[in-house]
């Protein structure tokens, strides 16, 4: 989980886009893949962000994340694929339970829409920097830079949180409990616990992080900001790209 | 610089005074080292001087904190930290940002500082605490040391006046933990920096501290120049405080009457007293009697 958020420094192109245009990218690519139902389309947004992976160089980071996708995305197929009674029947799973060739398009359109339009919001964490995140925010979109530090803030303890839960799991194996479990019932009734102790450290690091904030000035009075924000032409580029895409799955339906 | 009048406190909800009848004053360039056992009150002390007592932590509070003359209770913590820069125990939670240059970047931006100069700051810090290369790393992958190095940079990157450290270096190796020290020093002689460092390793303190503070029980039991303090060797012990093993030394040989100079705080001078005692010694004929006891 927290590795799919995470930045990942580098001096790419794409790292290199102003944020703002990044951030339109993830938005425009989820929606157009939404307006969509079109597998070609779908799997060329798909290998489209492949692309995007490969030249910020985060494709072996990005693999965790299709993976994942695929998963969830295999589940839902699966779901699919089982209720969809319609169409020409290929052979019955079950007695009563058919499989056609609809559910089959349908639940293979629903995997891809799932794997491309949800791929781009990651990536553009990890091509992100989060102060540069911030400054858009702040600066261009005219957020107020305690709301938009709440947002930003939120991402960075995913990893502080998913730690802590590491060692709370580790602790209770310690004392005998079984955490690792397959069934997802149990799994709950396993988690359920942990959930006390995890909440209680994070009011306690919560408060710590607002003393350290406001030992460091925050709010006080007006803000400096390290990096300005440019707009180059691969800038302009890139939104002439989105923008087509989005036109292409408005045409192509 | 920083003042203490009469200054008590009890935590909410706890019926013990953390400190206890504080009288404390330090001046401007002080590098001031405080030690004592755990639960003595130290954190406390240092959360009474950035202002997170009484602005974060609730409790009866007596007495009054001047810092740059200006009582705490009538500053926001915002205000006190144009003049106190601070280093927590915890060095995760203190971590505002997931990148280390955006963390020595986070104080400097909030106190408006231009962006040519924050970037001179942190390659300078970053430099100062031995961690340029961690520059552009994301900070929930550090080791606890790194860290600790990390949250240091990001507090003297903001130059404050005074700077207030808690146990900064627990989790440092030995070369790691003296080269801090190094850096607090050029800080203090450099900038006239006033430091403030709670620290268990007692050697580190009494060779770079001018001053020593011990702590016991909520009150300041010990106060002086280093070397007046390790003076009082037994009490050091008492508090389960190892002294440096030269103080050890020059005290087996005051009680021997050996010896009755300034003690020294490091191995060179504590080799100058026992050659100087050995010549000494030998001058008088009394290598025997020496080689008896
Ligand atoms: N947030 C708190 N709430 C209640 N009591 C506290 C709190 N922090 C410290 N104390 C108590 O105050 C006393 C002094 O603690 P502290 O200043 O942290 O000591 P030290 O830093 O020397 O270990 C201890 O008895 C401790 O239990
Ligand atoms: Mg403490």
């Amino acid at each position: 989980m927290k590795q799919m958020l995470e930045y990942v420094h580098g001096d790419s192109v794409i790292h290199r886009l102003n944020p703002l245009v990044k951030l339109l990218w993830a938005f425009l690519t989820c929606i157009a893949c939404f307006i969509s139902s079109n597998h070609l389309f779908l799997l060329g947004v798909l290998l489209s962000t492949v692309v995007v992976a490969a030249s910020g160089s985060v494709l072996a980071r990005a693999k965790g994340v299709y993976k994942a996708l695929f998963i969830l995305g295999f589940l839902l197929m699966l779901f699919q694929l089982l209720f969809t009674p319609y169409g020409r029947v290929y052979f019955y799973i079950l007695p009563g339970v058919p499989v056609t060739d609809q559910g089959l398009s349908f639940s293979l359109l629903l995997m891809l829409r799932m794997m491309a339009a949800l791929s781009p919001l990651s990536l553009m964490l990890m091509l992100t920097p989060m102060n540069e995140l911030l400054t858009a925010m702040t600066h261009t979109l005219r957020i107020p830079y305690r709301y938009a530090f709440v947002v930003v803030t939120a991402l960075r303890f995913i990893p502080t949180f998913s730690r802590e839960m590491d060692q709370i799991m580790q602790a209770q194996r310690s004392r005998g409990h079984e955490t690792d479990t397959r069934n997802p019932f149990k799994k709950v009734k396993v988690i359920l616990p942990m959930c006390i102790p995890l909440l209680i450290s994070s009011v306690r690091r919560i408060e710590t992080m607002a003393i350290s904030l406001e030992t460091r000035g925050f709010n006080t009075g007006p803000r400096s900001c390290r990096k300005k924000l440019g707009f180059t032409r691969f800038d302009a580029l890139a939104i002439i790209i989105v923008m087509a895409v989005l036109l292409l799955s408005i045409i192509i339906g | 610089m920083i003042r203490f009048n009469n200054v008590s406190f009890a935590y909410e909800g706890s019926e013990e005074l953390a400190v206890r009848n504080i009288n404390l004053h330090i001046d401007k360039g002080e590098f001031v080292g405080i030690i004592g056992p755990s639960g003595a009150g130290k954190s406390t002390l240092v959360s009474l001087i950035n202002g997170v007592i009484p602005h974060f932590h609730r409790g009866d509070y007596y007495g009054e904190v001047l810092v740059c003359g200006k009582d705490t209770l009538e500053s926001t913590c915002g205000e006190i930290s144009r003049h106190v820069g601070s280093v927590f125990q915890d060095p995760e939670a203190q971590m505002v940002t997931t990148v280390v240059e955006d963390e020595i970047a986070f104080g400097l931006e909030n106190f408006n500082v231009p962006a040519g100069e924050i970037e001179k700051r942190i390659t300078e810090s970053l430099k100062m605490v031995g961690i340029e290369h961690l520059r552009h790393r994301g900070t929930a992958a550090l080791s606890g040391g790194q860290k600790q190095r990390v949250t240091i940079a990001a507090a003297i990157a903001l130059r404050p006046e005074i700077l207030v450290l808690d146990e900064p270096t627990s989790e440092l190796d030995p070369q790691g933990s003296r080269q801090v020290f190094q850096t607090l020093k050029r800080l203090n002689q450099e900038y006239g920096m006033t430091i403030l460092i709670v620290e268990q390793k007692v050697m580190l303190l009494s060779e770079f501290c001018s001053r020593l503070m011990v702590m016991e029980k909520g009150q300041i039991i010990l106060d002086g120049p280093v070397r007046q303090v390790l003076e009082h060797h037994d009490k050091l012990l008492e508090l389960g405080i190892n002294c440096p093993r030269v103080v050890t030394l020059t005290k087996l040989l005051k009680d021997a009457s050996l010896y009755d100079g300034d003690i020294p705080v490091d191995v060179d001078e504590a080799e100058q007293v026992v050659r100087k005692i050995l010549e000494g010694a030998y001058d008088q004929h009394t290598a025997f009697d020496l080689s008896l006891r």
